[in-house]
């Protein structure tokens, strides 16, 4: 008991003493803190508009956060009477070691393969990362949903990042039957390949007979367009070159199966009883 | 002649590249017809061919005209222009193609 008088005791002498000096202190870091959470939030409204990427925008907010918040903290340190010169010191060491830190074991950290905006294939989910956490990613599909997907999951999966690459190769694959004019198919795949503004000029497109299949003669038409318009790009290629095709008198191979009947009878071993 | 020389010819003589697409069209302003495109000139062509004429027949649809009157806002002759102004074969039928064809 006599502890606990000497301790309340002890609390009541500092508070007389330095009672005031600790309550503007503490008034000091919640009015900074306030500040800087709205500083904070005015600056993620303003880079919105502007054409920056929301993650150098949350960068540079991060960055300036931080030195607001030493300035509150060397306040509040003022106020309660402590020189500003060593407060200021102790915080230079502070950022220097956190900044050695980062330096130094930054290679060893790992880091997610992408950044927010990018398109992503993560396991069997396609779509644009919209945030990335300490604990888990959220991925926007392109069906709408909205997938949180824990990180330890993605550091441990095959990721396919479509923004890695600025180019990406397509294949448009045309089946044509046998009798049908090989060089005038060729040739027409080309030119609607050559044509197209999003097609890039290099590499070549280039026409390939893959293969000699049952029933068809297998076409590959192959370029490089950049990688967010590939799809847009393939599905329009194809529908212009079936539409160019049936105007030029090719016809496409449909699966199927040509049986040659010669006429002559099955020995009698081999037809039902 | 080397491959670099070759395909120089080629790029030039063979199947042009291009560079984007317009739609161009008339319509009846103040009374007097007006050519107009879409997308505005100050404005970037469309890169997509299938795109923009899949856009030339909606706006055609939606704004078709009865021939000999053509009312205000009716959308005549319109057709997709390349980035020089060269009217472009419509993809689905290799022919040149106007919809809402009115003869001025």
């Amino acid at each position: 008991m006599e502890g606990l008088a000497a301790s309340i005791e002890q609390m009541e002498n500092t508070m007389t003493t330095y009672g005031r000096e600790i309550v503007i202190a503490f008034a000091v870091i919640v009015i900074g803190l306030i500040l800087i959470k709205w500083t904070n939030q005015g600056l993620k409204k303003a880079f919105s508009k502007l054409p920056i990427s929301p993650a150098r925008g949350a960068t540079v907010r991060n960055v300036l956060c931080v030195l607001m918040l030493a300035v509150v903290i060397t306040f509040a340190a003022i106020e309660l009477g402590i020189a500003a010169a060593p407060v200021m010191r102790f915080l230079s060491i502070l950022t220097l070691a956190a900044i050695g830190m980062i330096v130094v074991f930054r290679p060893l950290i790992p880091t997610l393969p992408f950044k927010v905006g990018t398109t992503i294939m993560a396991g069997d989910l396609l779509g644009k990362v919209e945030a990335t956490t300490l604990l888990n990613t959220r991925l926007r599909t392109f069906d709408g949903r909205t997938v949180f997907i824990p990180n330890r999951i993605i550091l441990n999966d095959v990721i396919i990042n479509y923004h890695f690459t600025p180019t990406r190769k397509f294949e448009l694959k045309i089946n044509i039957l046998y009798d049908q004019d090989l060089m005038k198919a060729k040739q027409i795949l080309e030119t609607i390949m050559v044509e197209d503004p999003r097609v890039h000029p290099t590499p070549r497109p280039v026409v390939y007979l893959m293969s000699l299949n049952k029933g068809y003669v297998e076409l590959s038409g192959r370029g490089w367009a950049d990688n967010v318009k590939r799809f847009v790009v393939t599905r329009e290629l194809l529908e212009k070159t079936k539409l160019r095709f049936d105007q030029e008198g090719i016809t496409m191979a449909l699966p199927q199966m040509q049986v040659h009947y010669t006429g002559k009878t099955m020995p009698q071993s081999h037809t039902e009883e | 002649m080397n491959s670099k020389q070759a395909y120089k010819i080629i790029d030039e003589g063979w199947v042009k590249k291009r560079t984007g697409y317009r739609v161009r069209f008339q319509r009846k302003v103040d009374g007097e017809m007006v050519t107009d495109y879409f997308p505005d000139m100050d404005e970037g062509p469309w890169l997509s061919e299938v795109a923009i004429w899949r856009m030339a027949w909606r706006l055609a649809e939606s704004r078709q005209s009865e021939p000999p009157d053509i009312n205000a806002g009716d959308l005549i002759n319109v057709t997709v222009i390349d980035q020089e102004g060269n009217p472009v074969k419509y993809y689905a039928t290799n022919q040149l193609e106007v919809f809402n064809q009115v003869s001025l």
